[in-house]
């Protein structure tokens, strides 16, 4: 069983972890009229709690301009849901961008804490400590039977989800991907594309989590989303095996065309980089040249539209075009 | 139809005359005999199927949990617990009944042990076996209910 936890040989295939805990205050309404009047205040109170913990920042989702809104959704720490809530909702999160909570989405509060590659049990730890003092501070909707008391019924018993995003693009190609997505159903985990319920795989990227909230410890549920992604990684390896021994030289072809277009183009829009990053990470799989894993996600993320907007100040699609080709080009200068 | 006052089924249209002028209205056989003070109002019995039930505390009714899964305050799940297993049930994929089954591994083993130490307490004192033999038969039945049969 120790086997699985040795998540070093995955990060080719594990992209993040995040584990996320979803929670109530007994003294507020969940949803509804009542709620929108008087959770505003849940805001505040939590974002007191925590400030002695780290360097926090509030980001209030009422005058959140759609480009700052955008980007914050690009990286994963806001979901559409608490996007669209512009009475109360807010995000707070510390100044490494490794522990958020979310405030006033489904919940009065969605802990989150991410990690590179498969971590569970360390993005645990972490939120764990936070959510302790949370939980000593502020009165929690709490059964005693049932455990924690969520809004959606889908969540009532831990509140956790632990989920892992996978880079899956063999078994896409292989056409197993169905086959896995619903395996893994059936033993009570959901497969989604890479922007949670009801999105495509884009990039081949793919979340697993756990189904179920009730009847299992944090431990169970981190474990067991833990060893349905090293059985995913070890059926994506594989597969990545017999696409390079079927034709080695043409596999090795493609993923140098990419490399080729990406180190040299000067312009460069979102979906020719999307398709060409997958041969360029596959690439650094079979060891064509030296590009680390984290290396390689975190441009992934960073290439997308509202975060260059975001971050480069610029605004009109062929100025993120260009952009985008210096960046990449920048990043992969010295990985041959 | 439904009734007026109570929202059950089964009602009948009451036809009255007052102040010359003829009304209508839909009660249950209950609530026409309480109006007509002929009985005492019967305690409403929590069922699962009384939709009309609301919480207290922020007015969602029962039926509206049921069908969206959304509970709408602590105190909707402090007042309709009960009712709410088999939907938490449904939305959690049989993780209630995953955890009763270990409930009822533990149970058994638990009145097992019991009977066991009854059974060796009556080998080594005869006088013991009147003492024990109604707790052991209870326990008989308790485990039998729980499909053990220790003969």
């Amino acid at each position: 069983m120790a086997d699985y936890l040795n998540a070093e040989q995955y990060g080719f295939c594990a992209v993040s972890s995040r584990v996320r805990l979803a929670r109530n205050l007994a003294d507020y309404p969940f949803f509804g009229p009542q709620a929108n009047r008087l959770n505003g205040e849940i805001v505040e109170k939590v974002y007191r709690t925590l400030k002695p913990l780290d360097t926090f920042s509030v980001v209030y989702m009422n005058d959140l301009p759609d480009l700052q809104a955008g980007y914050l959704r690009e990286k994963y720490f806001i979901s559409p849901l608490l996007a669209e809530n512009r009475v109360n909702g807010a995000l707070i999160i510390n100044k490494d961008e490794t522990f958020s909570c979310m405030v006033n989405e489904e919940d009065h509060l969605r802990e989150q804490c991410f990690t590179e590659g498969l971590n569970l049990f360390k993005a645990y730890e972490i939120i764990a400590v936070k959510d302790k003092i949370l939980s000593d501070r502020m009165n929690f909707a709490r059964d005693k039977d049932f455990g924690y008391i969520t809004t959606c019924m889908s969540n009532v018993g831990t509140g956790m989800r632990a989920s892992v995003m996978l880079f899956l693009p063999a078994l896409h190609a292989t056409g197993k991907m169905n086959e896995v997505i619903a395996e893994m159903k059936q033993k009570g985990f959901t497969v989604r594309g890479v922007f949670g319920e009801g999105s495509r795989g884009e990039g081949y990227m793919y979340q697993i989590s756990n189904e179920v909230t009730f009847g299992f410890t944090e431990n169970e549920i981190l474990k067991t989303v833990s060893y349905a992604a090293c059985k995913i990684c070890d059926l994506e390896l594989d597969e990545r095996h017999k696409i390079f021994d079927f034709d080695p030289l043409r596999t090795e072809d493609e993923c140098m065309r990419a490399y080729g277009v990406l180190a040299n183009c000067k312009l460069l829009d979102y979906g020719e980089f999307a398709s060409l990053w997958v041969k360029l990470a596959l690439g650094a799989y079979y060891g064509f040249y030296n590009l680390k894993p984290n290396l390689l996600y975190r441009l992934f993320i960073n290439m997308r539209p509202a975060i260059i907007s975001y971050h480069e100040g610029v605004f009109t699609s062929r100025d993120r075009d260009i952009h985008r080709a210096k960046l990449v080009s920048e990043t992969l200068r010295g990985a041959l | 139809m439904v009734c007026k006052r109570c929202n059950n089924e089964g009602a009948i249209a009451y036809r009255y005359i007052k102040d010359g002028k003829e009304y209508q209205v839909e009660l249950c056989h209950d609530c026409y005999n309480l109006l007509l003070g002929r009985q005492e109002p019967a305690p409403k019995k929590k069922s699962f199927f009384d939709i009309n039930l609301r919480c207290p505390g922020c007015g969602t009714s029962l039926d509206e949990i049921r069908r969206t899964g959304y509970i709408g305050c602590a105190d909707c799940f402090k007042n309709f617990k009960n009712e709410l297993v088999p939907v938490i049930d449904a939305f959690q994929n049989r993780a209630i009944s995953r955890s009763r089954e270990i409930q009822k591994e533990k149970d058994v083993m638990i009145l097992a042990g019991e009977y066991e130490h009854l059974m060796a307490e009556n080998l080594s004192s005869p006088a013991n076996c009147a003492k024990n033999a109604r707790r052991l038969k209870d326990i008989k039945l308790k485990l039998l209910a729980l499909g053990v049969d220790v003969g």
